[in-house]
């Protein structure tokens, strides 16, 4: 299967098995996931509600890069978790749901930056705390 | 003792044999500290003159600090749900009474800030960056939440199974 033979290969490389052997490697990588979250999860609650005083324009903008940089460490970090242990996350259904659910969530993100809509912020938002809610069920599976 | 009449409360106990609702609730404890961290930080990253640079400190202070405070009360409702349901394993956890004195350095950290140099803010608040000392508070402030960020997955790891 061409699944297996990918993972397999991912497996063997160095870059996975020097994370996989190490004893704090994923811990610190969950824990770089986590940080990007704050940033990230905290500049989007910032650019979603009103707010006394600032417009929400400004923001919006100020606060761009400081979800980005959220967003590349977690893209990153949880980039080389998965790779570390590729056929323990392919096989977690947890996992599966999760990036299922976050390919729905940028779609909606996307749709939503370009053409402002009340449903689609609704179903954006409970995309996103879906994709949470996921990502804490994979160890628990 | 406090801790086991804690523990054995019935919905602690509930709550402890239950499959979803301890992921559930900590999800959202995890999203509470993101809107807590997330707005403290958008505040600090303001004080050392990196973003918002337009808007005085009090009024970005005034924009986002409400949020901050009901990301702690949501944290607080689930984070001493989550306590309760395993209070004799986390009282002995190195990692989260880590998390709770930083936690409480945090708390002074603020409290220090406000009662000394931002009684001055008056002076800065337009100016890009703060005074030294307000700099000094302000990446402290950065670095004792990202470490409870840390100390907090520091837990999971730690955990009497």
């Amino acid at each position: 299967m061409l699944a297996d033979t990918v993972l397999r290969w991912i497996e063997q490389t160095s870059l996975s098995s020097a994370i996989r052997q190490s004893d704090w490697a994923v811990m610190a990588l969950e824990a770089v996931h986590l940080l990007g979250l704050a940033l990230l999860g905290g500049a989007a609650v910032i650019a979603t509600l009103r707010h006394a005083d600032i417009r929400l324009r400004t923001f919006v903008r100020e606060l761009r890069p400081v979800a980005l940089t959220g967003f590349a460490l977690m893209v990153l970090s949880g980039t080389l978790i998965a790779l570390s242990m590729p056929f323990k996350y392919y096989n977690n259904t947890a996992f599966q749901w999760k990036m299922l659910l976050l390919v729905c969530a940028v779609f909606s993100t996307l749709r939503l930056a370009r053409k402002p809509a009340r449903v689609l912020a609704l179903l954006s938002l409970i995309l996103w705390l879906s994709v949470g809610f996921s990502g804490r069920l994979i160890g628990f599976l | 003792m406090a801790l086991e009449w804690l523990y054995e409360q019935p919905w602690a106990v509930a709550l402890r044999e239950s499959e979803n609702a301890y992921p559930l609730i900590e999800t959202v404890h995890v999203l509470s500290i993101a809107i807590i961290v997330g707005t403290v930080v958008a505040v600090d990253l303001r004080v050392l003159g990196l973003i918002l640079k337009t808007e005085p400190v009090t009024r970005v202070g005034r924009a986002l600090l409400p949020t901050t405070w009901y990301g702690f009360l949501i944290m607080l409702l689930t984070g001493v749900p989550l306590f309760a349901a395993q209070a004799i394993q986390l009282y002995s956890n190195p990692a989260f009474r880590l998390k709770i004195l930083l936690l409480a350095l945090a708390g002074i950290n603020a409290l220090l800030f406000h009662r000394t140099t931002y009684r001055t803010v008056g002076d800065w608040d337009y100016a890009n960056a703060a005074p030294i000392s307000a700099r000094a508070f302000a990446v402290t402030s950065i670095a004792l939440w990202s470490a409870i960020i840390v100390s907090g997955r520091l837990i999971a790891v730690f955990h009497a199974r």
